[in-house]
């Protein structure tokens, strides 16, 4: 069953039951206090007889069962409604005395009552009415005699019965009402429930941007907006996801294109070997050249070896002073890089900072030898370590050719290169900087290119912890 | 079982709203069968015997007057036999009425005929209270005269009385001076509220 309905049964349950039990309560206690005034009345009206005749009984110390009957036809008591009548019975319920005429019998009563007991009941005559009789004793000449009058209460019944007819349509009339009522609040209550059941459904057909209206801020005001929150972040993992699919399908298509270009070469060398003889010289070069692409194919393993152990292996970490590390790497590479008309200078303050040294040495090598990629003709690199708010930074400045800036988004993506052609004429494999950035990663920092085509490129790697901490 | 499931509810509604709209009707029914030809008895007690809680005198005169304008209230009237201590009752209050000038003298002729004695107990609706008092009518045929005269039981004063003759002299008492009269008998004070000669209205300091 819908919610929908339930809700409407249920508001029209409650709203049945309580105006039931209100109404029952309020017209069965306004009929219960009136019938006990009526109560009260009609043995006020006893006690004020019984106190006349009493009196006359006392007046007259020899009244018989005659004198009283004279005494009774006396007395005249009437109220608001009208004259009462009244009546004197024994103790058989045989009337002794009547004045005026009492519609009820006697004996149902009195034969309950002894000399000290009072009573009344509610008698219902032959024709519809019911009268509220009371009876109460009389002593007479040592003998009990009872004092009986009695008051009309039909019209208690009767406006009761007209109340709860009055109560039944209204009732019927309120019920429609509130059922009308309960159709269009419970809509308004499913319908934010309708339209998150709805998005649901078109996201589990694909549509992940789908969001819902937070109409309020109710708990389903809440559930939409949890809803959206849900959907944003499936929907951010699920790009993420495919973004991670893509660079894998990119890695596996770059890793077999690397590994096919060398094994081309040194499968043609080697069959130009095997299927002819080759003069000392040709020898020479094809060996040469399968020398070299395996060399490449060996840095090339090398090189994914030391991504896949890095993902995979906890490096301890120490303090290392900054600038005795910076100046030892930089130094390493200094003969090269001379040789190559390309000046380098090192600009390291002290500082100690938490690394492993051999992977921090190795990301320093890569940076240092892409810029000497980057140089044709000679240049300056600049290799620069500081302290910087919250740990150390590694600046390596090139005066190459740089980076456009479309590309610089991917540099580190795994065998991405910017110009292919001469990166493999250069003996790289687009590694270089993935490993760089698993290393920096390792250490919780962080790698910021800048580069400005023509002019030159800058890479800070921004290392935390140590003293700038 | 699923279709059960889908019906239940609005089943269940319906037969609800059903029993409450006649339930509660059936339920005083029910009562009423357990209240109805069944004696209910308690023991009666002296309280029970006629309230006797005292009324001042200007309550009593607010009962009689009251009952004499038709009011709503319960009244008990018992048609008594004339005795002679109640005869010395009623005769000696006129004759005080007379000396003190509120009625002329000519209203105590000799043949004033008593009609029979009634007691009448007067109850307010409003409060259980209420008072017994003697009522006298009387007529000369000598005179014309309609005597109307209500004494208080307890005390004996007159707090009603009217009198009306045809026949007699014009009685030129002054009606401030008889209503002053007629209430110091009754130890009241009052005050004039509306005065003509042959009117006044007084009012009792204190009462409502």
């Amino acid at each position: 069953m819908k919610l929908f309905w339930k809700l409407f049964c249920s508001m029209v349950i409650t709203t049945a039951l309580a105006c039931s039990l209100g109404g029952y309560i309020l017209i069965d206690a306004q009929f219960r206090t009136s019938l006990d005034r009526e109560v009260t009345a009609v043995y006020e009206e006893n006690d004020l007889l019984r106190y006349t005749l009493a009196r006359e009984i006392q007046t007259h110390p020899a009244m018989d069962r005659a004198g009283l009957s004279q005494a009774v036809q006396n007395i005249t008591i009437s109220t608001g409604r009208g004259k009462v009548a009244f009546r004197i019975s024994d103790e058989a319920g045989a009337a002794v005395s009547v004045n005026g005429s009492l519609p009820v019998e006697a004996v149902g009563l009195t034969a309950g009552l002894g000399p000290d007991r009072r009573g009344w009941e509610l008698a219902p005559v032959s024709n519809g009415r019911i009268y509220l009789h009371a009876a109460s004793p009389l002593v007479l000449g040592g003998g009990t005699l009872y004092l009986e009058n009695c008051r009309e209460v039909s019209s208690l019944f009767v406006s009761r019965r007209e109340q709860y007819q009055s109560f039944f349509y209204m009732m019927l009339a309120l019920t429609g009402a509130v059922g009308v009522l309960s159709l269009l609040i419970s809509g308004l209550m499913v319908r934010p429930l309708s339209r998150l059941s709805a998005a649901a459904r078109r996201m589990a057909a694909g549509e992940l941007d789908v969001r819902v209206r937070v109409d309020s801020g109710d708990e389903v005001g809440r559930l939409a907006a949890d809803f959206n929150a849900m959907a944003a972040q499936l929907e951010r993992q699920v790009q993420e996801l495919k973004d991670a699919a893509r660079r894998q399908e990119d890695f596996i298509g770059s890793f077999a294109h690397e590994i096919k270009t060398p094994l081309t070469s040194i499968i043609g060398y080697a069959d130009l070997l095997r299927s002819r003889p080759a003069t000392a010289k040709q020898v020479q070069d094809s060996a040469g050249y399968i020398f070299r692409e395996g060399r490449r194919l060996e840095a090339l393993s090398r090189k994914l070896m030391d991504l896949i152990v890095l993902d995979r292996q906890d490096f301890p970490l120490r303090p290392v002073p900054m600038d005795v590390f910076l100046r030892r790497t930089g130094g390493a590479l200094r003969p090269a890089l001379e040789q190559a008309g390309i000046q380098l200078e090192i600009s390291a303050q002290a500082a100690a900072i938490p690394l492993e040294p051999d992977l921090m040495e190795t990301v320093c090598l890569n940076l240092l030898d892409n810029a000497r990629k980057a140089m044709d003709r000679g240049g300056r690199i600049l290799l620069e370590g500081f302290p910087e708010p919250g740990g150390y930074c590694i600046r390596v400045t090139d005066t190459g050719k740089g980076i456009p800036a479309a590309e610089l988004d991917r540099i580190t993506e795994a065998f991405y290169m910017v110009d292919k052609s001469r990166s493999r004429a250069q003996g790289g494999a687009g590694l270089g900087l993935a490993v760089c950035q698993r290393i920096v990663a390792l250490h919780g920092g962080a790698m910021d290119f800048q580069s400005a085509e023509g002019a030159g490129t800058e890479v800070q790697v921004h290392l935390r912890g140590g003293e700038g901490a | 079982m699923k279709r059960l499931d889908r019906i239940l509810l609005p089943i269940l509604t319906c037969l609800v709203v059903l029993v409450a709209l006649l339930f509660p009707q059936r339920l005083s029914q029910w009562r009423d069968e357990a209240v109805l030809n069944s004696p209910h008895t308690e023991e009666l007690k002296t309280e029970n015997e006629l309230p006797t809680q005292a009324l001042t005198i200007q309550e009593r005169m607010l009962l009689v007057a009251q009952y004499n304008e038709g009011a709503d209230m319960t009244a008990l009237v018992q048609e008594l036999e004339w005795d002679s201590e109640t005869e010395n009752l009623v005769w000696k209050e006129l004759e005080g009425l007379c000396k003190d000038g509120i009625l002329p003298p000519e209203v105590l002729p000799e043949d004033l005929t008593a009609f029979p004695l009634q007691r009448c107990y007067l109850r307010s609706p409003e409060e259980i209270r209420g008072a017994s008092f003697l009522v006298v009518e009387g007529y000369s045929k000598k005179n014309a005269l309609n005597l109307s005269l209500a004494l208080d039981e307890e005390t004996g004063a007159a707090l009603w009385l009217e009198a009306d003759s045809p026949f007699l002299r014009k009685f030129d008492a002054d009606s401030l001076a008889i209503g002053s009269i007629f209430l110091a008998r009754l130890g009241l004070e009052n005050v004039c509220e509306n005065y003509s000669p042959q009117a006044a209205q007084l009012t009792l300091p204190g009462a409502d």
